[in-house]
């Protein structure tokens, strides 16, 4: 360019109005502005300069002398095929600042043509951005999606969305190579999802997808024919995805296989029948065999004319019925490891009761026992009624027993009052002189515990005993 | 109320029907006893018994209440009394279908059995 074309320049575009408030508008704007000759590429217009450098001074220098060097040959290069093609070229660079910690810079660089009236090319202009903030954040966001498309790859859970249709949206590598092996399917967005589901199944799965998009959260166990024609149990959870606008735009969908667990579970269930089934059985085996000796004793008192030793075997096959009722309970409870101590009074009281007139009130707290407290303490109480119904109510006499039950700070109390009963002047209850009450004391001290006859007229006793952590 | 004079006691264990043969016979019973569920419901068709007293579990693992029912199925309306080791309320959920039937529970005081007898 011949050197009176950039005095004349000079001129111009320091000297007109316009040029004044391009200039102005230039310096207030964030953008680095380089204006070049189409020609020969050289300055026309900077915005941006090192202080103590002026426009004038620069204007007519190469514009290589302003740009990254290292992209002087790209800039070059979109020059010459700008001329021709006229077509903006926007790119974005990697450049240097020391406005940032590490040194480097993201800007986006546009050059495009501005020409004269008759179309022909008047300048070059670079426009620079710098745009740091917003690549690094990019950078951010694609890191981020990335981590959490590594965890959603990394699982062995099927993770999927679809839309609105049951279209799929997005899914993990999980459920990709599960529909490949399972359903010869090669996922991709789009697909319906229900086309590749046993078809058995769509309409609990659309019951399913319509409640999700009303807004529900559901959770589901489905079996479905995996490979072989083997059965896998799937964990389903379904969720609503709402949009910006805060409106239901899909359903994401977790899924995970339990099979494992599901078959784990039927055989702590089948282990768990066996084993109810063999205790029932020899619960229901111990009472048979007392059933037998019963029936030895039985056998004996038949043969037997002493009354006193009738009696003695009487009451014997009495005791034995009492120890066979505490198995004929754990067998009914179940878990064949507790009884209830109120059915067990009941079922005490029934069993050797000797007519309808007598009756009897159970009051109280519902205790359970174990076997190892329900035995002694069963077998002391069977002795405590036969003592009412062998002193009180011989014959057809009326009765009425109440018994208390109280549990307190792991104590267990039980009043025994006898109401129309009485008790022989002659025995102390203290001194065990009879079997039943050697059988009382042997079994309250068994248990830890006390039994005192409070009175005689009625015969009133307490029975207290510590119970164990279980009760 | 129906005299009862009859009674076909069906327990395998045989000690048990023993001597309930012989409490029965001492109150002066005609008292028969089998062991297993087909024998039982050949004897009652045989016997015609007032009352049959019949264990759950029967020699040969046949079941009671199986006969209990094959008897009813016959149009036999004999009252049964069950008797069982098992527990009461399982059984009373079994024996549910077949009419005129308790349950009492092993082992069994005689006096109990008299008594459902003869209510």
């Amino acid at each position: 360019m011949p050197e009176n074309k950039y005095e004349n320049f000079k001129n111009e575009i320091t000297n007109s109005k316009a040029d004044i408030y391009f200039r102005s508008l230039a310096e207030v704007i964030p953008h680095f502005i380089l204006i070049v000759d189409p020609e020969d590429y050289q300055v026309q217009f900077i915005n941006r300069l090192r202080p103590n450098v002026t426009l004038e001074s620069v204007i007519g220098a190469s514009m290589f002398d302003f740009v990254w060097p290292e992209y002087a040959v790209l800039f070059k290069q979109k020059l010459d095929e700008i001329k021709i093609t006229r077509k903006t070229f926007i790119n974005e660079l990697l450049g240097t600042s020391s406005s940032y910690p590490d040194g480097k810079a993201w800007y986006r660089v546009q050059i495009s043509i501005v020409t004269n009236y008759d179309n022909s090319i008047k300048s070059l202009i670079f426009l620079v951005e710098d745009i740091t903030e917003g690549k690094l954040q990019e950078f951010e966001n694609i890191n981020k999606s990335e981590r959490i498309k590594a965890i959603i790859n990394n699982t062995s859970d099927i993770i999927c969305s679809i839309d609105n249709d049951y279209n799929l949206m997005e899914f993990n590598s999980t459920f990709a190579g599960i529909a490949k092996i399972a359903f010869g399917i090669e996922l991709q967005p789009g697909l319906p999802v229900l086309k590749f589901i046993d078809p058995t199944k769509h309409d609990k799965l659309k019951t399913i997808y319509k409640r999700i998009l009303n807004g529900e959260v559901y959770s589901d166990i489905e079996s479905y024919s995996g490979p072989s024609n083997h059965t896998v149990f799937h964990e389903t959870n379904y969720n609503p995805i709402y949009n910006s606008e805060n409106k239901i735009s899909g359903i994401s969908i977790f899924s995970k296989d339990i099979t494992d667990r599901v078959k784990s579970e039927q055989k702590i269930k089948s282990a768990l029948k066996e084993k109810e089934a063999l205790l029932a059985e020899i619960h229901h085996r111990i009472k048979n065999n007392l059933a037998m000796v019963s029936s030895l004793l039985q056998l004996q008192e038949m043969n037997i004319n002493n009354i006193e030793v009738k009696e003695a075997l009487t009451i014997s096959r009495k005791r034995i019925k009492s120890t066979a009722l505490i198995h004929e309970l754990l067998y009914k409870s179940k878990s064949f490891e507790n009884i209830y101590l109120n059915d067990y009074l009941t079922e005490l009281f029934y069993h050797l009761k000797m007519n309808e007139n007598i009756q009897l009130l159970l009051q109280g707290d519902d205790v359970t026992l174990d076997l190892d407290t329900a035995m002694p303490l069963g077998l002391m109480l069977n002795e405590i009624m036969l003592n009412s119904f062998k002193h009180s109510y011989n014959g057809h006499s009326k009765g009425f027993i109440e018994i208390c039950i109280a549990k307190e700070k792991k104590i267990l109390t039980i009043d025994y009052i006898d109401f129309e009963g009485t008790f022989p002047d002659s025995i102390n209850f203290n001194s065990a002189g009879t079997t039943g009450l050697t059988l009382i004391h042997t079994f309250a001290e068994q248990l830890n515990g006390s039994v005192e006859m409070i009175s005689k007229t009625p015969p009133k006793y307490k029975i207290q005993i510590p119970l164990n952590e279980n009760h | 109320m129906k005299i009862i004079n009859k009674i076909l006691i069906a327990e395998d264990e045989l000690l048990i029907a023993k001597v309930l043969r012989m409490q029965f016979e001492k109150l002066g019973f005609w008292v028969e006893n089998v062991t297993d569920a087909d024998e039982t419901f050949n004897k009652v068709k045989q016997m015609k018994p007032d009352v049959i007293i019949l264990d759950v579990h029967l020699k040969n693992k046949t079941s009671g209440i199986e006969a209990g029912r094959k008897i009813r199925e016959a149009g036999i309306d004999t009252p049964i009394i069950f008797t069982t080791g098992y527990s009461y309320d399982n059984i009373m959920l079994l024996i549910n279908d077949i009419g005129n039937s308790k349950v009492l529970s092993k082992p069994i005081e005689f006096e109990h059995l008299l008594k459902a007898i003869n209510q």
